[in-house]
């Protein structure tokens, strides 16, 4: 369902978002929504390299008809990501990969509220295309925050896919978070080579929903 | 008679072994030093100005030094985001440096009396910090007591903030810590950048129990370092820098530190020197003025002393001996004065730079303002003076008589010194001779300028004043214009006063404005952002409620180019001819969309951003500066690609921003109807006047609406403000010497012109002109002369102000239109003053006595 | 036979203003013997003034000689003058001329200081004395009267035993008793000391009292008359 914008201002958009639509169903590749921040966007590196491209071509390669859009944004926060999910949602989606929440981690913010802010957006999703596939990348907090909030924080998103029935990537930086060379100089950020282990640990779970 | 003697067996005696010049000097001087009183006054201010600035600038120098050990607590830092490596510890060993270290990290703190939890920096550290300087902790000499087991101290905005006193327990990892107290001051740490993220405090063994250093945590560690001199620290930084740079560490060390330290006062340094050397020209031209006059005065008394026997380089050392000396007693007085000057100027900046100003004498500085000041009364007098050598003898019989010669090798030698002397000085005084040569040249042109505007302004006024006027405004004008009546040097002289007066109150004016808008009462001081939308009312009703004002809510959009003129990011970044920047095409731009301009923006070209319907194109306005980088002009078309949705715009204008005022401000503006439903974040100012009200409203924030983050710009603002009130305290106080420099040159200039008035007035008088209209026409004509003067001297400083303000301090150019106002009036009544003042005597005195003067 | 003290040649002095040239004195010649008196008369302009001051050499000729005591004051420099001037030369003008900054002693003392002698103050007082001013020593001009400042300038005139002596208008200022009093003074002093006396004056019967008068007119010297002692 495409919600027309009202207002004439919106208009203006009409024209992008029908293009969309109809190169959508010229095409009928699956679109796959990478829904993120800086890791999504791939900081710090070119977006072809980043994993949400990577990933992309991996199953192009197989023979997979797909479109990826990278919808990552440096320094998102969830709060960030709801208020954002309308505008990204006028394009059709097939899967949806979340991937939210570090910077609320990094700055501290109550896990509850990350909890709900995420919960909404999925249900934003939901709302838009029932028959959504929805994935969800776990993040964990460095130990500096401390045991408490990590714990707290790393048990977030399996118990949002368990809830959304939804598919989870246990650990997003599984076997790049923590090391040196496969990570930027700010020690947060993968570099090229990380993001490829990125791309897989992504491409474990996601293709067996196409 | 066919014989005739042709020389003269003569014994010349120098300056030294002439007693006798030395007996007249006294003799001469005795009953009349008064005579010398302006001499004296220009010496003494201008080097008092010199001294008291140079000790400054050396105080602070001194100062800088002695505080960047304590600001930076070491000698040498070393910086890792990992555990020093052992080669590097085996190092410091073998080098025998004292060392301690520390490690901190971002971590969460659970504070178990409110349950609260908030992100912190958490610092461990070795025993024995700081190596210098030392913690100001709440109660005294507590620091050490983290060392001794599980406690913790805090800094102060944390405690007051989450209300957290003394024996409270905190949670850091895995374990519980008390609360010993909190800390004010620490070596290393500003106490303005705590507020971004306050810092626990806890020693470095604890830290390693709490379980947060882990695989994966992301931690900082620091080495301090300490030396016994500064040969073993220089060789220990010429070891470390590489070891450090192979394992990619950073590393600071004192000298870094004192030059930081250094540039932050770069900008007043160079104010200084500004002013020092405007001081010092000023004291010249009125050493100069005043021995001219002088010399002038002693004519007759030459020619006595020439007739019964005295040669030229006699006559012309009993004055020399008498301004040699005074000289050196105005030098000592000026140096002194400029001494205790400098005494009371910490005392206005105390408090407002990171350390303390001390109050030790500046020796070099005594000693600079005595030399200085000796060898300006000697090089600027020597020009005056010389041409008592050359009063012919002739003048006992006839007053008017003319030398015969005037060159000499002397007046050369002199005028060559001076030409050099501004030259050198301002090279001493910058520490560049690019920049001495600047200010040089500077002064030159501003002479050269200051003629021609005189002149021009004079011929202007003769071509264009009214022929109705009365006899009374004519003649004073036509006074102007007498041969030989030096106008156009007056002007020049007057003018150039006028001129560095109000330069310095245009740079001063500049550099004031420069920070003015921290100074306005609603100033904001707290910036809120990361607001989302339906965040925003509720964000703007909390700060309503609190009683604090809303300076600005602007939505913020994130975006990025996709398309320049119909090319795309990839082609132009293919190209290798364009000359676009990379950077600019590849960035994140945050975009606002708003009809207006905001105050800190000034639409430069075109139009600004607009679109009149749905239908038409979308044109944006683009900041100042930003065109070049990407290489666009008004007209130009661009795609944003506003996360996923194409938005092609047009560029409609150009916007001048004053990006320090009153943030956000912003490249690209758009229009409204475009990017109201595209994802965007808030960002909302208030000024927030104290300490309870930020507490309350931070925790009530935080609460309500935790994803919303807070800068807390209050304590850099309130030490910017204070230190620029107190500068321009001290700007205005300085700027007062050079103002009674100038004013003395200005006394000089009169009184020189005074013996070719006498006789005027005293024809006028013969012819029937009664003392009001003499006095009138005297007062008229100063009027003339001061508002022309005036006049000069403002046209060339707004340019010169402008060129000052922009390529020397860097700064925007401002000038204040009322107080200029004031400068010229006070210029003219100045002038007015001291020309009646000193005509008094040309006004009142009966004629035949003038009369009887010149036929003797 | 006499010495001759100064002689004068053919002088010649010209005035350049812009294209003009004025004249002032036209070809003098004369000269004046050791011990003698000579007075230069004339209506105004008509160059005594100048022609003093050439021949103390307080300026230069455009042409001709000027021989002071031997010394051809052309071919010295303005200090050689000056030293020649401090040996040689009194001077006494209309308008006194005193250092007024300096006290009466003061003054009288200056020209032998500058001989660079000592312990002059003695002569110096002895001298105010003979004028009449003992008890004037420490007065500054200002605080004198003009003829007592005269009598200063006698003194300091007479202080160096000058072969001669240069008088400008010297009773010009004065009233008639201070005239005559300085008149006599200066006569006086001539015979006694033996001092050439050249006097530049309108006052004839000041210029009877010497021996010879010259008459100026127009730059011109128009007649020379001995005078025959009274």
């Amino acid at each position: 369902m495409i919600v027309v914008p009202e207002g004439s201002m919106k208009r203006a958009f009409c024209v992008t978002i029908i293009g969309l639509l109809f190169m959508g169903a010229s095409t009928a590749p699956q679109v796959i929504v990478f829904y993120g921040d800086s890791l999504t966007a791939g900081y710090g590196i070119d977006p072809d390299a980043a994993f949400p491209a990577l990933v992309g071509k991996a199953l192009e390669s197989k023979g997979k008809e797909v479109k990826v859009v990278n919808a990552g944004l440096s320094g998102e926060t969830s709060a960030g990501g709801l208020s954002r999910i309308d505008w990204v949602l006028r394009q059709p989606v097939d899967i949806f990969v979340l991937e939210l929440g570090a910077n609320d981690g990094l700055r501290g913010l109550p896990i509850e509220q990350t909890e709900k802010n995420l919960q909404a957006i999925i249900d934003k999703v939901r709302a838009k295309n029932p028959r959504v596939k929805i994935v969800i990348a776990g993040m964990m907090v460095p130990p500096n925050m401390g045991p408490d909030y990590s714990a707290r924080f790393q048990k977030v998103f399996p118990e949002l896919a368990r809830r959304n029935d939804a598919a989870l990537i246990p650990f997003l930086l599984q076997d790049v978070a923590g090391i040196e060379s496969l990570n930027q100089a700010d020690g947060i950020h993968p570099n090229v080579e990380g993001h490829r282990i990125v791309a897989r640990n992504v491409l474990k779970v996601l293709e067996p929903l196409l | 008679m066919s014989e005739y003697k042709t020389r003269v067996e003569r014994k010349g005696r120098s300056l030294f072994r002439d007693g006798w010049v030395w007996l007249m000097a006294w003799r001469d001087a005795r009953h009349n030093f008064s005579r010398l009183f302006l001499f004296t006054a220009s010496l003494v201010t201008g080097i008092a100005a010199v001294v008291s600035l140079d000790a400054l600038n050396n105080t602070i120098q001194n100062d800088i030094d002695a505080n960047a050990r304590r600001l930076l607590g070491a000698d040498i830092v070393v910086k890792a985001d990992n555990a020093i490596e052992e080669e590097i510890t085996r190092t410091v060993d073998s080098l025998k440096l004292e060392s301690m270290f520390s490690a901190d990290m971002a971590s969460m703190v659970l504070f178990r009396h409110n349950g609260q939890s908030r992100l912190i920096k958490l610092i461990g550290f070795s025993e024995s910090f700081p190596l210098y300087g030392e913690v100001v902790t709440v109660p005294e000499n507590v620091f050490d007591t983290i060392q001794s087991g599980t406690y913790a101290m805090l800094d102060e905005s944390l405690a007051s903030q989450y209300e957290v006193s003394s024996g409270d327990t905190i949670k850091l990892g895995t374990m519980d810590f008390v609360v010993v107290g909190v800390v004010q001051e620490i070596p290393g740490g500003g106490g303005i950048l705590s507020t971004f993220t306050p810092s626990v405090y806890i020693s470095y063994a604890a830290l390693q129990k709490t379980g947060l250093i882990q695989f994966g945590s992301r931690v900082n560690y620091s080495l301090y370092l300490k030396g016994d001199n500064e040969e073993q620290i220089a060789a220990s930084v010429e070891v470390l820098r590489p070891l450090a740079r192979r394992y990619g560490h950073g590393i600071d060390d004192v000298a870094e530190q004192k030059e930081d330290l250094g540039r932050a006062f770069q900008s007043i340094y160079r104010f200084f020197s500004l002013l020092a050397f405007v001081a010092l020209i000023l004291g010249c031209m009125g050493v100069a003025s005043s021995v001219h006059i002088y010399a002038r005065e002693k004519r007759d008394e030459v020619a006595v002393l020439r007739c019964v026997g005295s040669s030229g380089w006699q006559a012309f050392n009993i004055y020399f001996i008498q301004i040699f000396l005074l000289g050196i007693f105005g030098s000592l007085i000026g140096a002194l004065a400029g001494l205790g000057i400098q005494q009371a100027i910490p005392l206005l900046l105390r408090g407002v730079i990171p350390f303390e100003v001390g109050f030790s004498i500046s020796w070099s500085s005594l000693l600079l303002g005595l030399f200085l000041g000796t060898l300006v009364s000697i090089l600027f007098s020597v020009l005056p003076l010389v041409s008592v050598r050359f009063v012919p003898p002739l003048t006992v019989l006839r007053s008017e008589s003319e030398p015969e010669t005037t060159f000499s090798k002397t007046r050369f030698v002199v005028l060559t010194l001076i030409v050099i002397f501004p030259l050198a000085f301002a090279a001493f005084q910058t520490g560049s001779l690019l920049t001495g040569g600047a200010f040089f040249v500077g002064l030159l042109i501003a002479l050269l300028l200051l003629a021609a505007v005189a002149g021009l302004l004079l011929k202007l006024v003769r071509k264009y004043f009214p022929s109705g006027a009365s006899f009374i405004w004519r003649h004073a004008l036509s006074n102007l214009f007498r041969p030989n009546n030096q106008t156009r040097l007056l002007m020049v002289t007057i003018g150039l006063g006028a001129f560095i007066i109000s330069t310095l109150n245009v740079v001063e004016e500049s550099m004031l404005n420069q920070v003015e808008f921290t100074g306005r009462e609603n100033q904001s001081n707290t910036i809120l952002f990361d607001i989302q939308p339906f965040q925003k009312d509720g964000v703007v009703n909390l700060m309503r409620d609190n009683g604090l004002p809303v300076n600005q809510v602007v939505p913020i959009v994130t975006c990025r180019l996709s398309e320049v003129n119909g090319r795309t990011i990839r082609e132009l970044q293919a190209d290798t001819t364009d000359r676009t920047r990379n950077w600019a095409l590849t960035r994140e731009y945050r975009v606002t969309y708003r009809d207006t301009l905001h105050h800190s923006e000034k639409l430069i070209d075109g139009e600004i951003q607009h679109r009149k319907n749905a239908r038409d194109s979308v044109y944006v306005t683009i900041s100042e500066g930003m065109h070049e980088n990407l290489n666009v002009k008004i007209g130009d078309s661009l795609v944003f690609d506003v996360q996923g949705v194409p938005v092609k715009a047009y560029i409609s204008g150009m916007r001048s921003v004053d990006w320090p005022k009153d943030p956000p401000n912003f490249i690209f503006v758009f229009p409204t109807g475009v990017l109201e439903n595209a994802p965007q974040v808030y960002v909302t100012a208030t000024h927030i006047a104290d300490q309870q009200t930020a507490n309350k409203f931070q925790r009530e924030l935080v609460t309500a609406f935790p994803n919303v983050s807070l800068i807390d710009l209050r304590l850099i603002l309130a030490t910017v403000n204070s230190l620029f009130d107190k500068l321009g305290l001290l700007v205005r106080f300085l700027a007062l010497f050079s103002i009674a420099t100038g004013l003395i040159v200005l006394a000089g200039a009169v009184i020189n012109s005074k013996f070719v008035r006498l006789k005027e007035n005293v024809l006028l008088r013969t012819v029937g002109a009664r003392t009001s209209q003499i006095t009138r026409i005297t007062l008229i004509e100063y009027a003339y002369l001061g508002l022309f003067s005036a006049l000069t001297g403002m046209i060339l400083s707004l340019a010169g102000g402008w060129l000052l303000a922009e390529f020397f301090f860097e700064i925007t150019f401002a000038f204040d239109f009322v107080e200029m106002l004031f400068i010229a009036a006070g210029v003219m009544v100045l002038t007015v003053l001291i020309g009646w003042w000193n005509s008094r005597e040309v006004i009142y005195t009966p004629p035949l006595q003038v009369l009887r003067k010149e036929a003797g | 036979m006499k010495d001759t003290v100064l002689s004068v040649e053919d002088l010649t002095k010209v005035y350049r203003s812009g294209d003009k040239e004025l004249v002032v004195l036209d070809h003098v010649s004369f000269s004046v013997e050791q011990g003698t008196s000579l007075a230069i008369i004339g209506p105004s302009g008509s160059g005594k003034t100048t022609l003093l001051g050439l021949c103390a050499g307080l300026d230069t000729a455009t042409s001709g000689v000027v021989s002071l005591m031997g010394y051809k004051l052309n071919t010295l420099d303005e200090d050689e003058r000056a030293h020649i001037r401090n040996q040689y030369v009194g001077f006494v003008f209309q308008n006194f001329q005193l250092l007024s900054t300096l006290t009466a002693l003061e003054n009288v003392m200056v020209p032998l200081e500058l001989r660079g002698e000592r312990n002059v103050a003695g002569k110096a007082k002895e001298l105010l004395n003979r004028v009449g001013l003992h008890d004037r020593l420490h007065h500054y001009p200002s605080q004198l009267s003009g003829g007592e400042q005269q009598r200063v300038a006698m003194a300091r005139a007479f202080i160096t035993d000058p072969k001669i002596l240069f008088a400008d208008e010297p009773t010009g200022n004065l009233d008639d008793e201070n005239a005559n009093h300085i008149t006599d003074l200066l006569f006086g002093m001539n015979k006694e000391k033996g001092t050439t006396l050249v006097l530049v004056t309108h006052n004839l019967e000041l210029a009877r009292r010497t021996q010879l008068i010259l008459r100026m007119k127009g730059g011109r010297l128009v007649e020379q008359e001995k005078v025959v002692a009274v």
